[in-house]
C-alpha cells in the first residue's frame, strides 16, 4: 500500500489535502523567501493520527514536517516537496489548567495567549511571550525554545515546559520529565525543546503557570542616542535591579509603531527604553524609586512612568506591533534575530548603523534590550532588482557581527532553514558533528523536520 | 588506579581519550558520590576532576560567568559575592569540596529555587567531554540562545553518565539587598501543611518556602528592597495565621544553615524526589517512614533521607507512582521507583557514551 493510499485510510478527504490550490498555503511559513509545495498536508486532530502518520512515513520513507500557525521566522515549518506536512492547529485542547499545581497540560495546536487566557481566572498565566503569541502554537514554542521580552528574568520556553509526551521520528510514544518543577536524570525535555523538529513531534506539552504580578511599572525613557539607551540598560543591571522586560525601539521603529497604534512614544527622540518592574506592590514601589535614579542619571531626555494599566497595555501594544508596522514603512523586510551579550549592545548598534551605511540598505531596531537579543528589521523593496540580495548581504554582516561579539546567531527564532549554513560558524566542527551523530541516533533516517538546523551531510 | 589528575581542558579531553575504552569513575568533591576510598585498588579508572578548577569568563555587568567544572561551588559563590551577586537556585550542598561540576551533574536546588528556577533555568552553555573523548559545545554565553541542540540542558541531572562536564556557562543575578524570614512552628505536620499552603497561594513572591517534616516547621523567605520588607513581612505573617518567628542577619543565615540538607548524615541515602504541591500531604505521609523528609521549592520537591535499604524505599516510590533519585549516597546518580521511558534517554547516552564508559 502506497502513501497516499494508506493516509486516505486515516483521514477523511477533508482533512487530507492533495490539491495544489489547497496545498497553497503551507508552501511557506512566516519567512516567505522559501517557498516549496508538500505532497500532502494532513490536518490532524488526535494524537492517535499523529502518530499514525508518523509511523506512515517513517515505514516509507517519506520526510515529514509537523506545522502549528506557520508563524516562524527561520522557515523552520517549510515543507519539502517530497515531503508531507501535518498540521496540528486542530490539535488544540487545553487538557487541563491545575490552579493548585500551577500547571496547563496542553495539546501542540494551543495557541500560547490562549493558555494564559484559561490561566486568567485563576491568577496565572504563562510567562513566556513571543511577539507571535496571539497566533502562535506552543508545538512551534517548544520546536524553537521561544522567547520573548521577558528571558533575562523569566528565561524562555525550555524554562516552562515541564514535561512533553512526544512521538519520535519513528513513531515510538515518550513521555519526558513530569508535573513537577524539579526532576530527576538528565533534563531531557529541557534537551527536546529547541531541537526545531529533528527528535520528532511533541503530543503534549505540560506547562509551569506563574502567579500574575501583584504590580506592574512601566517606564518610558528617550534618549537622543541608541547608543545612551544601550547604556541605561547596563547601568540598570549594575544597580541589582532585575525588571521583567527591558525593550529598545529606534526612531524609524517608532515612528511606524506610532503610525499604527498611537503609542504615544516622543516624538524626536532617537531611541526609547521601556523597563517594566513586576512583582509584589510594594517591592515593585521601592524598585521604581531606584529605577528612576538610575534613568535620571542615565542623560535620558524624558522619561515617563505609564499611569494606569491602559497607558501601559497602550506603550506594549506598540511594541509589540512594530514588527508589523514596519510592514507600513517598507514592502518587504527581513527580521534578525542575533544576540550579543547585553554589555555590548551599544558596540553592536554603532557597527549595524554602519554596516547599514555601507550597503545603503535601511534598518530599523527593536530589541529585548534585557537580553541582548537584537531584532534589526531590514528593509528592502522585493520588486528592485538587487534589492533582496543587498538586503541578505547586510543581514549576514550582522550575524557575523553577533558571533564576533560572543554572541549567538539566533535568540528566539531558530536556526531554521534561514541561518542553516551559520551555525557551523557559530560552533567548531566537533560540535557540528555531535548535532549530527545525536540527529542520526534519535531519527536515523532523517525524516523529522529534514534540511532544518543542520545541512544534510553529502 | 587514578589518572593523573587532569588540569586543562585539554589534559581533561587526552585524559578520557587515552584511558578508552575502558570504564571511567569521575570524582569531583565527593559530597554527592563518595570518592573512592582506595583509589588504586578500584575496579575502574579514576578520574579526578578537581585541578580542571577556575573562572575563565566573568563579567559582572553581563550577569553571565563561565567557571571550569572543578571549581568549588564556594569559590564561584565568593567570587560572584564580591560583585554582589549570587547563584539563585541555591546550591545546598555547598560544602567546602562541592564541585561546580558535580552540582550540574547532581541537578540539586536549593530554597532559593522557589522564586527564579533551579539549577536547570541558569545554565546556559556547557561543554562535555563525551566517551570517546571528544569536546563537544553546547549554547553559549549569552542569556537567550535558540542556537543547536541544548545539550547543556540534558547535563543538568546526568550523573556524569554522559560525559566529564569540562565547563558551563551559568546566568547569574544581582544578591537581593537584603532577605527576611519568617518561620511558622507547627504542633503538628497538619497544621504545618496548612500554613505552608496558605503562603505558598498567597501572592507574596517568596524567594524560598520550605517545609521540614519532622519539626513541623515552615520557612519562608523574603528578599528585596531593604525598606519594601517590613511591608511585606506583615502579609506574610498574616497569611502564615500563625504564631510565627522572624528572623534577620546571623539568625536568618543560622537557620537556613542548620534546615539544609547538607547537614543530613552522610550514612545512608539522601533521594530527590519531584512532587506536586496538591499531593504533598499525602507524599508526606507515604515517606515519613522512611526517614526524615524535607519539602522544597513551595512543594515542587521532597529530599528523604533514608537508612532502609533502597529497594525498599524504590518499592514504596513505585506503589504511588512516584520517581526519585538517589542525589547523596554510595549510589548517588541511581533512580528509584518508576522509571522513565528509556527510548530517547539511550539515544543520547549511547551517542555520547558508546561504549558505556560512565557508569
Amino acid at each position: 500500500m502506497d502513501l497516499a493510499t494508506a493516509l486516505a485510510a486515516i483521514y477523511p478527504p477533508d482533512r487530507l489535502l492533495t490539491r495544489t490550490s489547497a496545498l497553497a498555503a503551507y508552501e511557506s511559513d512566516a519567512l516567505t523567501a522559501f517557498r516549496t509545495r508538500p505532497l500532502a498536508v494532513v490536518l490532524a486532530e488526535t494524537r492517535q493520527e499523529v502518530i499514525d502518520t508518523v509511523r506512515l512515513c517513517h515505514a516509507a520513507g517519506v520526510p515529514f514536517v509537523a506545522r502549528g500557525s506557520g508563524t516562524s521566522l527561520s522557515g523552520g515549518s517549510v515543507p519539502l516537496d517530497d515531503g508531507i506536512v501535518i498540521a496540528l492547529n486542530r490539535l488544540n485542547r487545553i487538557v487541563r489548567v491545575d490552579p493548585v499545581d500551577r500547571i496547563a497540560v496542553v495539546e501542540p495546536g494551543v495557541i500560547n495567549l490562549d493558555i494564559s487566557a484559561a490561566a486568567e481566572p485563576f491568577g496565572l498565566y504563562y510567562a513566556p511571550d513571543p511577539s507571535s503569541q496571539s497566533v502562535c502554537t506552543i508545538g512551534g514554542n517548544v520546536a524553537f525554545n521561544s522567547g520573548g521580552a521577558h528571558c533575562f528574568r523569566h528565561g524562555m520556553t525550555a524554562n516552562h515546559v515541564l514535561g512533553l509526551e512526544v512521538a519520535l521520528p519513528d513513531g515510538e510514544v515518550v513521555r519526558l520529565g513530569g508535573d513537577s518543577v524539579e526532576g530527576v536524570g538528565p533534563d531531557l525535555t529541557g534537551l527536546f525543546v529547541g531541537s526545531e523538529g529533528l527528535f520528532g513531534v511533541a503530543l503534549e506539552v505540560t506547562v509551569r503557570l506563574l502567579p500574575r504580578p501583584e504590580a506592574y511599572r512601566t517606564v518610558l525613557a528617550s534618549y537622543t542616542s541608541l547608543q545612551a539607551a544601550g547604556d541605561a540598560v547596563t547601568r540598570i543591571i549594575a544597580a541589582g535591579l532585575l525588571p521583567g522586560a527591558m525593550e529598545i525601539m529606534d526612531r524609524l521603529a517608532m515612528d511606524a509603531a506610532e503610525a499604527a497604534v498611537h503609542a504615544g512614544y516622543p516624538a524626536g527622540a532617537a531611541a526609547v527604553l521601556l523597563v517594566e518592574l513586576e512583582g509584589d506592590a510594594t517591592q515593585t514601589d521601592a524598585e521604581l524609586a531606584r529605577l528612576r535614579a538610575v534613568l535620571d542619571a542615565s542623560g535620558p531626555s524624558h522619561v515617563h512612568v505609564a499611569a494606569n494599566a491602559e497607558e501601559r497595555a497602550l506603550l506594549w501594544k506598540g511594541r509589540k506591533c512594530a514588527f508589523s508596522a514596519v510592514g507600513r514603512l517598507s514592502p518587504d523586510f527581513i527580521v534578525q534575530d542575533g544576540v550579543v551579550p547585553r554589555t555590548k549592545l551599544g558596540d553592536a548598534l554603532a557597527a549595524i548603523e554602519e554596516l547599514s551605511r555601507q550597503h545603503g540598505v535601511r534598518v530599523a531596531n527593536v530589541f529585548h534590550a534585557g537580553d541582548g537579543n537584537l531584532h534589526p528589521l531590514i528593509l528592502y523593496d522585493g520588486r528592485e532588482p538587487g534589492a533582496l540580495a543587498r538586503a541578505e548581504l547586510l543581514a549576514t554582516d550582522i550575524l557575523r557581527l553577533c558571533i564576533r561579539l560572543g554572541g549567538s546567531i539566533t535568540g528566539e527564532h531558530g536556526v531554521g532553514l534561514e541561518k542553516r549554513a551559520f551555525l557551523p560558524e557559530m560552533y567548531r566542527p566537533d560540535d557540528i558533528a555531535f548535532m549530527q551523530r545525536l540527529r542520526e541516533a534519535v531519527d536515523g533516517r532523517r525524516l523529522a523536520n529534514r534540511g532544518k538546523m543542520l545541512e544534510t551531510p553529502a | 588506579m587514578t589518572i593523573a589528575g587532569p588540569s586543562t581542558i585539554e589534559s581533561l579531553v587526552e585524559a578520557v581519550a587515552q584511558s578508552a575504552p575502558a570504564p571511567l569513575a569521575i570524582a569531583g568533591g565527593g559530597t554527592s558520590r563518595p570518592r573512592p576510598a582506595d583509589a588504586a585498588h578500584h575496579p575502574c579508572a579514576v578520574l579526578d576532576t578537581r585541578a580542571v578548577a577556575g573562572i575563565t569568563a566573568y563579567d559582572p555587568a553581563e550577569c553571565v560567568v563561565t567557571v571550569l567544572a572543578g571549581t568549588p561551588v564556594q569559590h564561584l559563590a565568593d567570587a560572584l559575592a564580591a560583585h554582589g551577586q549570587y547563584l539563585p537556585w541555591d546550591p545546598p550542598i555547598a560544602g567546602a569540596d562541592a564541585t561546580v561540576g558535580g552540582m550540574i551533574a547532581t541537578g540539586v536546588s536549593g530554597p532559593g529555587r522557589h522564586r527564579y528556577g533551579g539549577v536547570r533555568d541558569f545554565v546556559i552553555g556547557a561543554r562535555v567531554v563525551d566517551g570517546r573523548g571528544r569536546l563537544v559545545a553546547s549554547g553559549g554565553q549569552v542569556v537567550k540562545n535558540a542556537a543547536g541542540f541544548l545539550l547543556h540542558h540534558a547535563l543538568v541531572g546526568s550523573g556524569g553518565r554522559l560525559g566529564v562536564i569540562a565547563d558551563v556557562s551559568l546566568k547569574v543575578f544581582p544578591r537581593p539587598e537584603a532577605t527576611r524570614t519568617i518561620v511558622v512552628r507547627g504542633d503538628s505536620l497538619a497544621a504545618a501543611l496548612e500554613a505552608h499552603e496558605r503562603l505558598r497561594l498567597a501572592n507574596l513572591d517568596l524567594d524560598a518556602l520550605d517545609l521540614d517534616g519532622p519539626s513541623a516547621t515552615v520557612s519562608a523567605r523574603l528578599a528585596g528592597a531593604a525598606d519594601a520588607l517590613d511591608a511585606r513581612a506583615a502579609r506574610t505573617i498574616a497569611a502564615a495565621g500563625h504564631a510565627v518567628e522572624t528572623h534577620t542577619g546571623d539568625a536568618e543565615a543560622q537557620h537556613w544553615h542548620t534546615h539544609s540538607i547538607a547537614w543530613w548524615p552522610r550514612e545512608g541515602a539522601t533521594v530527590k524526589v519531584p512532587v506536586t504541591p496538591s499531593r504533598l500531604a499525602s507524599i508526606l505521609a507515604v515517606l515519613a517512614p522512611l526517614g526524615p523528609c524535607r519539602a522544597s521549592a513551595g512543594g515542587a520537591v521532597v529530599y528523604l533521607h533514608s537508612a532502609q535499604p533502597l529497594e525498599a524505599v524504590g518499592a514504596v516510590l513505585l506503589a504511588h507512582h512516584l520517581t526519585g533519585a538517589v542525589v547523596r549516597g554510595a549510589e548517588a546518580g541511581r533512580r528509584l521507583g518508576v522509571q522513565p521511558s528509556p527510548a530517547f534517554a539511550d539515544r543520547v547516552r549511547a551517542t555520547l557514551d558508546p561504549d558505556g564508559r560512565f557508569r
